[in-house]
């Protein structure tokens, strides 16, 4: 059996309006390569397309593959760091400096929060998701998102206290 | 909505907005999606580069300083010669290089990845693939190592194949020594000043272009490297310079350029040179700079999620330096004033982001404290 294997002109439309916005939520989630981490989103979405009953859905399904494929890439990038103990891996260190600095301070909290809670954030304030919207993403609960973010933002409060 | 919720949108605002957009994304993504599910596609994708491979390499050969007789063909086996390993090489290897390491996402390998046990010494594996440069495929097949293990940390090189057999070998990492050779070459070694031999290996993998020869021996020392066929007789033979011994650190009249996560890059004027110091390794241009007015160094021996540090040395009247990519941005520094009548100025770093590849085409501007263009020119150009 032979696949159209042709993207669709919904998934180039898609492609056109919302890449660049992948690109930036892989990246504001630490991905060490966010085009590659969006790329390949959009590549399982003209690869699966036609699985989706409802078109609309697209963007969901593209935006939570970029989230579990930034988390895979930490995953990854962790056990790298282990076998190679002289290499750095501070990736968003050389986008810092081009912040304003009190952005500087609140973007580097960020990075230190635990994964989940970072792309909670993420995803609502800066994509302004709804929890659902947000829940689906993740692959996890309203109520979990609800957590994280609370969560994450008290982290950010304490990180930002004590640098005062 | 408290503040601290406006701040955070507003940075994020802030630091979204500084990431770069590919603009021949979509045509990547096309071919990426299309891959996995038509192994037809696949196939041809695979084999059409390695086929331009074959004729690259099969020029290249022809055209390098290795010379010699005729010899039966063997075959081709998948290791052949005298394998370097000693006993004490641990029997599980380490893992093959991944997408996320900076060479193989540099040049994506287009033939198997081959590891080559002990090549490097004890406890090592050198990992061995060709692939072509994903940012700039006018410079070739290239010809890529990593080596992991013992003293070693994944660290690695690419260069191309063509320059490589001219040469009669690829500069590897620490001293392991490489080149492209005729398929009916089934053994290596390499011949020192004192007359001892080093036996080598050369091997061969799915799609590679030609067997390909790895030895190890002390990078000074000038080397006969012979290859023979299974039969033992002579099929080819190069004589490798050994490098000039490494430069003693200077204990005065350094210039410290930038410090980074902790190391200082300074720089020196030894014998009209200027001579960069990254901690306790030197490296320098081979001219001074009345020949080689601009200069730039940058390694690229990293891991992916590493940034790439360049900085080198300008003519005087040289206030900022910028590298500018294929796409039009531009990565800039100021210039700090050299030594006293040397003409002169030191720069850097200009930090790249991890993702981004700085290539021979990666075009290197000047300005003057005016801000005007002084000069524009291909990094190929200006390499130190």
């Amino acid at each position: 059996m032979t696949t159209d294997l042709r993207p669709t002109g919904t998934v180039s439309g898609l492609f056109r309006e919302r890449y660049p916005e992948m690109v930036r939520l892989a990246d504001l989630l630490g991905a060490d390569d966010p085009e590659d981490i969006a790329q390949e989103a959009f590549a399982r979405l003209i690869r699966n397309e036609h699985t989706l009953r409802n078109p609309d859905a697209a963007i969901g399904y593209v935006r939570a593959c970029v989230c579990n494929l930034t988390r895979s890439r930490h995953r990854h990038l962790r056990v790298v760091r282990l076998r190679t103990p002289a290499a750095y891996h501070e990736v968003s260190s050389e986008h810092l400096v081009m912040l304003r600095e009190d952005h500087r301070e609140l973007i580097a909290a960020l990075d230190t929060l635990p994964p989940r809670r970072r792309e909670a954030i993420v995803l609502r304030y800066w994509l302004d998701l709804s929890e659902r919207e947000i829940a689906e993403a993740m692959g996890v609960s309203a109520g979990t998102v609800k957590a994280h973010v609370s969560r994450g933002m008290d982290a950010l409060e304490q990180a930002l206290r004590g640098k005062l | 909505m408290n503040t601290l919720e406006d701040r955070l949108r507003e940075a994020l605002a802030e630091r979204a907005s500084i990431s770069p957009i590919d603009p021949g994304a979509w045509d990547k993504t096309v071919t990426r999606g299309r891959r996995r599910l038509d192994p037809g596609r696949l196939h041809l994708s695979i084999t059409v580069p390695a086929a331009a491979a074959a004729a690259i390499v099969a020029i290249a050969v022809t055209a390098t300083a290795l010379t010699g007789g005729h010899g039966t063909n063997s075959g081709t086996p998948t290791a052949a010669g005298p394998t370097p390993a000693s006993a004490a090489t641990p029997q599980r290897p380490p893992a093959p290089p991944g997408r996320g390491n900076f060479l193989i996402q540099s040049a994506p390998p287009v033939t198997a990845i081959v590891r080559v046990r002990g090549i490097g010494g004890p406890k090592t594996w050198t990992f061995v693939w060709f692939g072509y440069q994903k940012s700039d495929r006018a410079e070739g097949i290239q010809l890529c190592e990593v080596t992991d293990g013992g003293a070693y940390y994944g660290g690695g090189s690419c260069g191309p194949v063509s320059l490589q057999a001219q040469q009669g070998f690829v500069a590897g990492i620490g001293s392991v020594r490489m080149g492209t050779a005729p398929r009916r070459a089934t053994s290596v070694a390499a011949t020192l000043p004192t007359g001892r031999t080093v036996k080598g290996v050369v091997v061969s993998g799915n799609r590679f272009p030609g067997n390909l020869w790895l030895v190890n021996y002390p990078i000074a020392d000038t080397a006969r490297i012979v290859l023979r066929d299974a039969t033992g007789q002579e099929i080819a033979h190069t004589v490798i310079t050994g490098e000039p011994p490494a430069l003693p650190h200077p204990r005065s009249g350094g210039i410290t350029v930038f410090r980074y996560r902790g190391t200082a890059t300074v720089a020196y004027l030894i014998d009209g040179r200027v001579t960069f110091w990254e901690g306790s390794a030197g490296i320098a241009p081979s001219g001074p700079p009345s020949q080689i007015p601009l200069v730039i160094f940058n390694p690229l021996n990293r891991e992916a999620g590493e940034p790439q540090i360049n900085f080198g040395y300008a003519p005087a009247d040289v206030a900022r330096v910028a590298l500018q990519l294929s796409d039009g941005r531009e990565f800039s520094t100021g210039t700090i004033a050299g030594w006293p009548g040397s003409g002169v100025r030191l720069w850097g770093p200009i930090i790249m982001p991890p993702h981004v590849l700085v290539t021979g085409s990666t075009m290197i501007l000047t300005y003057n404290a005016a801000g005007h263009l002084l000069d524009k020119e291909p990094l190929s150009k200006v390499y130190g």
